[in-house]
């Protein structure tokens, strides 16, 4: 299975550096020389959305299609091809913002706007040099709980630090391969500070389920570590665990007196839903969502569940506008809990961010159901 | 006689008080409630004899609008309040219940009255609370909710031991006592089964909800689980009311309210079904049963209700001042429908005599008007 690059940029080229078994389409001639020092990338000079160029590549054994070229046209066509032949991957990078209902409309998974991100990032720069900007997420924490975490919650962890320009701490043990952690932060420029612990840190939880704190929670105070944030893996319970309530994620965003990220989308969010309703959390659910969409360059909608004072809708519009975020705001005709279902689940979108506690018109047993079970990562605000 | 001209006439007679009795109570400023009593206690045998509330078809709906009442009842009930402010607050409110319950049976037991009408005076209305306390703005203070809890708590409990008491009575303990679980087991099965619907097809339940379904499915189905619970408990033998309430709160609990569904339900029963119930209730109401020698039941049973949740209130003195404390007593003193309904049970059964039902229904009428009175009266200055 090999990855296809269209774009040999300087994105392109750091890529197919990860990725070895990679083909790059480059139409530049120029940059053959350059790209051919990678070692087992191949090299195709031609116009990457030509389908008969694309044809002698080959599409039928394609791990995943990515488009990195600056113009969007381009980009366009060839995800139209790669869709075409049924590529299982199409990761596309766009350069407008406007054309994103285009790309959606394609169907293409993953859309990236580099150009938005940035612009967004260089606006908090210019900001925080006034003081008018505080991120929400400075401090990320991640536990650890197995090698899967380095790949999964680690790594949107990482994702986030990257464009909140925020510092990651990881409660690990020996086991667990610490060099790749340490060499993934670097490459994504985030500092990194890693706790390690003897045990396996998901046998100590489970060990302290019943521990009237969080026990990862109280450790890193020890430290004099409050985190901003706690990002932890999705987590399979079975019929018994849910029975007697032995969740890891469950406990641990009971006592956190932080956000907590259940990780399940790896990669930036193009889109997030906010759950909307007239209790004071919905002010903080406003707040965390405006940022994550601002940091992430998405679209958040914001899904009003009832009455909301029209000045509360005002102040998250107008922190939006503020972070260049774009909102669209839907309103509920029906039942909260149902259209809450399901909106969360029709897999239109990458984050929810919900109020943890119940809050009136959606109930704890519906919150505890979307962290455990939602197709997207879900940020608790409490 | 006019009854003759149309066999509708006393539908006829009692849907127009129905209609006018709000406008003049709202003038009078006492609840509709009382005077739909006050109606039925003039055009009933007490006073002019127009009708006895027998009538075909009227003591059917009667009785219906009474099940439906406990359905409503148990909808109403805000459980996500308890979700945000905790079990403390049930445990608090099973505590004031407890020694309520506790006074209530010395004080009878002194009196030479057995146990059922201990649990009489053991009830509460939350019907005639909330609005008290959504009066005073205190429907989301901390306050307030504690009164909301411990009235929901007492109304719950004594239906519950109104139908152990009267299988106990019927049958001893028997293995028939046991089949009341079933009841119990369908209220989980169906909640679980609901929340279970809720996360896996929410698109099919979503049209349920919103308004304008042609066939109305959404109030076919809550008349449908209503059914289903009130027959189960009629087989079993437990007390219809108590599978109507439970078929409330299931609705309450998975949906949580807030609905266009649950204004048509409401729509149906303080529309027509309830007022139905409570002229009857006035229409069966004995005046000279009470004259006949028994008019010192009324101030007897008065202060008797009055102690039994005043002396219990005093709990909140951890928190509150004493007036405070008093005034929460006082208001959980009222008492309207599920009095009325033990008492109409307690009849039926004989458990109680038509003076003391006649008594009740006085107290019921007493307490609804003054309590939440004295209530406004205590906290007037605030």
């Amino acid at each position: 299975m090999k990855n296809i690059i269209v774009g040999g940029g300087r994105v392109g080229r750091e890529l197919a550096a990860q990725l070895p078994e990679s083909v790059i389409i480059e139409i530049n001639a120029g940059k053959r020389e350059k790209l051919s020092e990678l070692a087992g990338v191949d090299v195709i000079i031609g116009d990457g959305s030509d389908e008969e160029l694309l044809n002698r590549v080959g599409l039928d054994n394609v791990r995943a299609f990515i488009l990195l070229t600056s113009n969007d046209d381009v980009n366009y066509r060839a995800a139209a091809i790669a869709k075409k032949h049924g590529v299982p991957k199409i990761i596309v990078r766009v350069e407008d913002p406007e054309d994103r209902e285009r790309f959606q409309k394609l169907g293409t998974e993953y859309i990236m706007f580099p150009t938005k991100i940035v612009a967004n990032l260089i606006g908090d720069l210019l900001h925080s040099g006034a003081g008018e900007t505080l991120s929400l997420f400075n401090k990320l924490l991640v536990p650890i709980l197995s090698e899967n975490t380095v790949e999964k919650a680690f790594k949107e962890a990482l994702l986030i630090a990257s464009v909140a320009r925020a510092e990651v701490t990881a409660i690990s043990s020996t086991d667990i391969d610490n060099q790749k952690m340490k060499s993934q932060a670097k490459e994504m420029g985030v500092p990194l500070k890693i706790l390690l612990e003897e045990e396996k840190l998901g046998s100590i939880i489970k060990k302290h389920l019943h521990y009237p704190g969080c026990i990862i929670i109280d450790h890193v105070k020890e430290h004099s570590y409050y985190p901003d944030c706690v990002i932890i893996d999705h987590e399979e319970l079975g019929i018994l665990d849910k029975l007697f309530k032995r969740s890891v994620v469950l406990r641990l965003i009971k006592c956190a007196s932080c956000p907590v990220l259940v990780a399940r989308t790896f990669r930036y969010y193009e889109r997030i839903i906010a759950l909307l309703d007239s209790s004071e959390i919905s002010k903080s659910v406003g707040r965390y969502s405006v940022q994550m969409a601002h940091l992430c360059g998405a679209d958040l909608h914001l899904l009003i569940l009832e009455n909301v004072p029209g000045e509360r809708i005002d102040g998250i519009k107008k922190m939006g506008e503020k972070g260049n975020v774009r909102i669209i705001e839907k309103w509920i005709d029906g039942n909260p809990m149902i259209e809450v279902a399901k909106e969360v689940k029709s897999g239109d979108y990458e984050l929810a961010v919900i109020p943890w506690r119940g809050t009136g018109v959606v109930g704890s047993d519906l919150i505890r159901k979307i962290v455990n079970d939602a197709p997207c990562s879900v940020l608790t605000v409490v | 006689m006019p009854m003759i001209l149309s066999p509708y006439f006393p539908l006829f007679a009692i849907v127009v008080f129905a209609f006018l009795i709000p406008i003049l109570s709202d003038r009078i400023g006492v609840p509709a409630v009382v005077g739909e009593i006050i109606c039925g206690i003039i055009i009933g045998r007490s006073v002019l004899g127009l009708f006895t509330g027998e009538e075909e078809g009227i003591a059917f709906l009667a009785s219906f609008g009474f099940i439906f009442l406990m359905f409503l009842a148990g909808l109403e009930i805000d459980f996500s309040q308890v979700e945000v402010q905790g079990a403390k607050l049930f445990m608090f409110g099973t505590l004031v219940f407890l020694l309520t319950l506790a006074i209530s049976m010395s004080l009878m037991h002194q009196l030479g009255y057995g146990f059922y009408m201990a649990l009489v005076l053991s009830t509460s209305s939350v019907g005639v609370i909330v609005p008290a306390i959504r009066e005073q703005g205190l429907l989301k203070s901390e306050f307030g909710q504690r009164i909301i809890i411990s009235a929901f708590v007492a109304d719950f409990t004594t239906m519950l031991l109104l139908t152990v008491h009267t299988l106990y009575h019927e049958e001893g303990i028997s293995w028939e006592m046991f089949l009341m679980l079933l009841v119990f087991i369908l209220f989980f099965a169906v909640y679980y089964f609901g929340k279970l619907a809720i996360w896996r097809y929410p698109e099919r339940l979503s049209k349920w909800f919103k308004s304008g379904h042609p066939s109305e499915i959404g109030v076919r189905a809550s008349f449908a689980l209503l059914l289903v619970f009130v027959v189960l408990s009629d087989v079993v033998g437990v007390e219809a009311i108590l599978g109507a309430f439970l078929a409330g709160v299931i609705l309450s609990l998975l949906f949580h309210g807030g609905t266009v569904l649950e204004q048509k339900l409401y729509g149906i029963g303080y529309g027509f079904l309830i007022p139905i119930f409570f002229i009857n209730v006035g229409m069966q109401f004995d005046l000279w049963a009470l004259t006949r020698g028994w008019i010192y039941l009324v101030p007897m049973l008065l202060v008797i209700a009055f102690v039994v949740k005043i002396v219990p209130s005093l709990f909140f003195i951890a928190k509150y001042s004493l007036k405070d404390s008093i005034s929460a007593g006082v208001l959980l003193s009222s008492r309207l429908s599920l009095i009325i309904a033990m008492a109409a049970v307690g009849l039926e059964l004989g458990f109680i005599d038509t003076a003391m039902a006649s008594a009740i229904i006085l107290l019921a009428i007493i307490t609804s008007i003054i309590c939440p009175t004295i209530f406004r009266w205590m906290h007037l200055d605030k």
